[in-house]
C-alpha cells in the first residue's frame, strides 16, 4: 500500500513536471513560426520526391540571398496535406507540385496560380519544352497552372540475348515490330514461350499501353473495341501461362532483371519458392522513362544486355509538375525558382548530367543529347528514342478519369484471368464502379 | 508428474507464441543492417554490413534523435493531460450525482464512436484561424479530451472506490480536490496506467494530424520523418535506411511498455486481493 502511494505521487509529479515542460516548449514552438512567417526571401516548396530539394540546393549556391525549405510529403498523403493547406488560402507552401493525374483536382480547386497571365507569361516559352508536358501542365481552359522539368515517355525495355536466341536479331526496329499491337504481342510471347522464356513478368505489362483512344467521350465511359482486346489478351496470356507471374516490384520481378526466376513467383520472397519449380527468364519490361534506371540499377551482370524499341502505343506515366501557389505571398521569387528548375536550358543539362539519365523535358537539350550512347542498354542512344517517343505522345486522348478507369478495368481483368467472374460480370462491375465514382459519367 | 507435464506444454506454447511475436521485430533489426537490394532480393537473419551505411543515409535526410525528441514531447505531454483530466472527470462523474449527470456521460459514449479522421478539416480549419499550424500546441491540447479514457476510468472507480473512503476523508477535514489528489488518484493509478500506454502509443504512432499540421521539417515527429523519408528517395536503395529508422522509432514504445505493463500488472492484482 506505500509502495502505490509513493508511486502514484511519483506519477502525479512526472505529471506536473512534463505539462509544464510542455508549456514552456510549446510558447518556443509559437514564436518560431512568427519569425518564419515574417521573414523575407524564404520559399516553402512542396514536393513528392527528392528532386526538387536537389534543384532547390543547386538554386541556393548561385541565390545566396534565398532560403528554401523543401519538405518531402508521400504521394499517397500529398493530396490530403494541399487541400488541406489551400482550403484555407494559408500562405504556406509557395511551390506546390503534382503528378499527372492530381493536377485536374488541384486546378479546379484553384489551389494553381495562373501561370498564362502577366506577370508570367509562361506561353512564351511553349516550344522550349516537349509538346505532350506542356499540355500536361494546362487546364482545362487551356491556361498553365504548372510546368515539369522532366518528360516520362515509356518504351519496352527487352533482352538482346533473347531476341538474338529467338529471332536472330536483337535490332531495336525489328523487335519493336514484335510488340506492334496486341495480337502482334500474343503471338510474340507464344514464340518466346517455346524457347523457354516468357515476354513479360505479368500481365500488368500491358496496361501502359491502353491510352489509345479516351477512357471518357463526351461524358460517356468510352470502351473501345481496342480496350476489349486488351482485356482479352491479357486474359489469354494470363490463361495459357505466357507470363512469369512476378508482379512489378515484388522481389522475383527485381530478380528477373538479373537472370532466370521460378515461375509463379507472385509475392513470395525468392528463398520460399519450391526450389524445384520451372525455371523461365523474362524478356521484355514496359515501362515510362524512369524505369530504364529501375533496370540499371537491378540488371547486374545483365548490364549491356539490354534494348530499347516502342511498343504498340507512345505512352507516359508520373511525372512531377511543378506550380505556384496561387496563396503564396512570395510569387515573384516563386516564379524566379520555377523558371529556374523547368525553363532554364544550364539547369536542365544540370539535371540531365546529375540525375543520370533521367529524361528532361527541354527540347534543346534532348537534342545536344540525342547522340549519347548508354551502355547499360548496349550503348543504344536512348535519348533519342525517348525524344521520339515523347513527341509521339497524343495528350488529347488523357483525361482526368484515366487513372481510376484504370484501375477498375485491371480489377476486371483479374477477376477473369483467375476465372472468378465471366467477362459480361466482370464489365457490368466496371460500369458500376465507376458511376459509383464518378456519377457524372454515362455507360 | 502430470504436473510437470503441464508445465512444459504451457512452457513449448508460451515460447512459441514469442517466437512469433519477436520474430517481425527480429527481422526488423536484422534489415536495418542490410542494403536495399539484399532486402529487396532475399531474406536472411544474418545481420549484413550496411548498419553504417544506413545510418548515413538516415542521417543524411534527418536528424532521427531531433524527431525522438519531437515525438516524445508531443507523447509524453499528451499522456499526462489524457491521464490527470480523465481521471478528474471520471472522479466527477462516478462520485458526484449532479442534473445532466447521464446526459453528460451518454455524451462521451457518443463521441467515443466518432473516428477522428472525421474531423479532421474542420479541425485543420479551426487551427489555421487560431494561427497554430506548425505547431504542437494543437497535436497535444486536445488530448485533455478523451471520452473512452473518460469511460474507462469511471467503470473502473465505480467497481474499486467505496463510498466510505471519501465519508471518512471528508470527516477528517478534507477538500473535494484534496481528496481527489490524495486518496482517488492511487486508488485509481492501475486503471490510469493501463490508458496511458494507450495513449501513449497512439500519440508516438500518431501519423495524419501531425503531417496535416507540421510543416517544417525539424519540427516533424518521427513517423512523419520516415514517411517523408520513403518519398524522397528511390525505395529499393533506401529501405535498409527505412528498417532502421523504424527500429529506432520502435525503441521508446518497448521501453515505455516493459515499465508500466510490470506496473500495471502489480496494480490490478493488488486491487484483486482487496476486494
Amino acid at each position: 500500500m506505500k509502495l502505490k502511494r509513493v508511486m502514484s505521487m511519483a506519477l502525479a509529479g512526472l505529471m506536473v513536471l512534463s505539462l509544464a515542460a510542455c508549456g514552456g516548449k510549446a510558447d518556443n514552438a509559437g514564436t518560431d513560426t512568427a519569425e518564419g512567417d515574417s521573414g523575407t526571401g524564404k520559399l516553402v516548396v512542396w514536393t513528392l520526391s527528392e528532386d526538387l530539394k536537389t534543384f532547390a540546393e543547386h538554386y541556393m549556391e548561385t541565390n545566396k540571398d534565398v532560403e528554401i525549405e523543401t519538405v518531402i510529403i508521400p504521394p499517397a498523403d500529398y493530396p490530403t496535406k494541399i487541400s488541406a493547406a489551400l482550403r484555407g488560402k494559408a500562405a504556406t507552401p509557395d511551390i506546390i507540385v503534382g503528378e499527372p493525374q492530381m493536377l485536374p483536382d488541384f486546378e479546379e480547386a484553384g489551389y494553381f496560380e495562373d501561370l498564362s497571365a502577366a506577370p508570367y507569361n509562361a506561353d512564351e516559352n511553349k516550344d522550349k519544352l516537349v509538346d505532350y508536358v506542356w499540355k500536361a501542365g494546362q487546364d482545362a481552359d487551356g491556361k498553365v497552372r504548372a510546368i515539369s522539368y522532366q518528360a516520362t515517355p515509356g518504351g519496352i525495355y527487352y533482352r538482346r540475348d533473347i531476341a538474338q536466341a529467338v529471332y536472330g536479331t536483337d535490332d531495336p526496329a525489328a523487335i519493336g515490330e514484335k510488340f506492334k499491337d496486341y495480337a502482334t504481342i500474343e503471338q510474340t510471347a507464344k514464340e518466346v514461350r517455346d524457347k523457354g522464356y516468357r515476354i513479360f513478368s505479368d500481365t500488368g505489362s500491358l496496361r501502359w499501353f491502353a491510352i489509345s483512344d479516351p477512357w471518357v467521350v463526351d461524358g460517356k465511359i468510352n470502351i473501345s473495341d481496342e480496350k476489349m482486346e486488351y482485356m482479352d489478351t491479357a486474359v489469354d496470356m494470363y490463361q495459357n501461362k505466357l507470363v512469369a507471374f512476378a508482379p512489378e516490384w515484388s522481389a522475383a520481378w527485381f530478380a528477373s532483371m538479373a537472370g532466370p526466376i521460378p515461375m509463379n513467383a507472385e509475392w513470395q520472397e525468392l528463398d520460399e519458392v519450391d526450389a524445384n519449380a520451372e525455371q523461365t527468364e523474362v524478356f521484355a519490361y514496359a515501362l515510362p522513362s524512369w524505369g530504364s534506371l529501375t533496370i540499371r540499377d537491378n540488371a547486374k551482370d545483365m548490364a549491356g544486355n539490354y534494348g530499347v524499341c516502342a511498343g504498340p502505343t507512345s505512352y507516359f506515366g508520373g511525372g512531377t509538375f511543378v506550380g505556384i501557389s496561387a496563396y503564396s505571398k512570395n510569387k515573384t521569387q516563386a516564379w524566379d525558382f520555377l523558371k529556374y528548375v523547368t525553363l532554364n536550358e544550364e539547369t536542365s543539362k544540370w539535371w540531365a548530367e546529375s540525375s543520370k539519365g533521367d529524361i528532361v523535358s527541354m527540347k534543346s537539350v534532348l537534342e545536344e543529347y540525342k547522340d549519347k550512347e548508354n551502355e547499360t542498354y548496349g550503348n543504344q542512344k536512348t535519348y533519342q528514342f525517348f525524344y521520339d517517343e515523347a513527341q509521339k505522345i497524343d495528350y488529347s486522348t488523357v483525361t482526368k478519369y484515366d487513372d481510376q478507369l484504370k484501375v477498375f478495368f485491371g480489377a476486371a481483368i483479374e477477376s477473369i484471368q483467375k476465372g472468378e467472374k465471366t467477362k459480361e460480370q466482370a464489365m457490368d462491375e466496371f460500369y458500376a464502379k465507376a458511376q459509383s465514382a464518378y456519377p457524372e459519367l454515362t455507360k | 508428474m502430470a504436473r510437470n507435464i503441464k508445465k512444459t506444454v504451457l512452457h513449448v506454447c508460451m515460447i512459441l507464441l514469442s517466437l512469433l511475436c519477436l520474430f517481425p521485430f527480429l527481422l526488423m533489426i536484422v534489415n536495418a543492417t542490410r542494403t536495399g537490394n539484399e532486402i529487396m532480393t532475399g531474406f536472411s537473419l544474418i545481420p549484413g554490413q550496411a548498419l553504417q551505411d544506413n545510418w548515413e543515409t538516415v542521417s543524411g535526410y534527418f536528424n532521427l534523435f531531433r524527431g525522438l525528441g519531437n515525438s516524445l514531447l508531443i507523447a509524453v505531454c499528451s499522456t499526462a493531460l489524457t491521464a490527470y483530466f480523465s481521471s478528474l472527470t471520471a472522479f466527477a462523474l462516478a462520485v458526484y450525482k449532479f442534473k445532466g449527470r447521464n446526459v453528460i456521460f451518454t455524451g462521451i459514449i457518443i463521441f467515443m464512436m466518432i473516428p477522428a479522421q472525421l474531423g479532421l478539416l474542420g479541425f485543420y480549419d479551426l487551427v489555421n484561424a487560431l494561427g497554430l499550424v506548425d505547431n504542437y500546441i494543437p497535436l497535444i491540447i486536445p488530448a485533455i479530451a478523451s471520452p473512452a479514457t473518460v469511460f474507462f476510468l469511471r467503470q473502473f472507480l465505480m467497481s474499486t472506490l467505496s463510498p466510505a473512503l471519501l465519508e471518512a476523508a471528508r470527516i477528517d477535514g478534507a477538500g473535494e480536490i484534496r481528496i481527489f489528489h490524495k486518496i482517488v488518484l492511487p486508488i485509481m493509478s492501475p486503471g490510469i496506467a493501463t490508458m496511458s500506454i494507450g495513449a501513449f502509443i497512439a500519440s508516438w504512432n500518431s501519423y495524419l494530424m501531425p503531417m496535416i499540421l507540421l510543416t517544417t521539417p525539424n519540427k516533424f515527429t518521427l513517423p512523419v520523418m520516415i514517411a517523408s523519408m520513403n518519398a524522397s528517395q528511390d525505395i529499393v536503395a533506401n529501405q535498409g535506411a527505412i528498417y532502421l529508422a523504424v527500429a529506432v522509432s520502435v525503441i521508446p514504445i518497448l521501453i515505455a511498455f516493459a515499465f508500466l505493463s510490470r506496473y500495471i500488472i502489480s496494480g490490478i492484482s493488488a486491487g484483486g486481493v482487496k476486494e
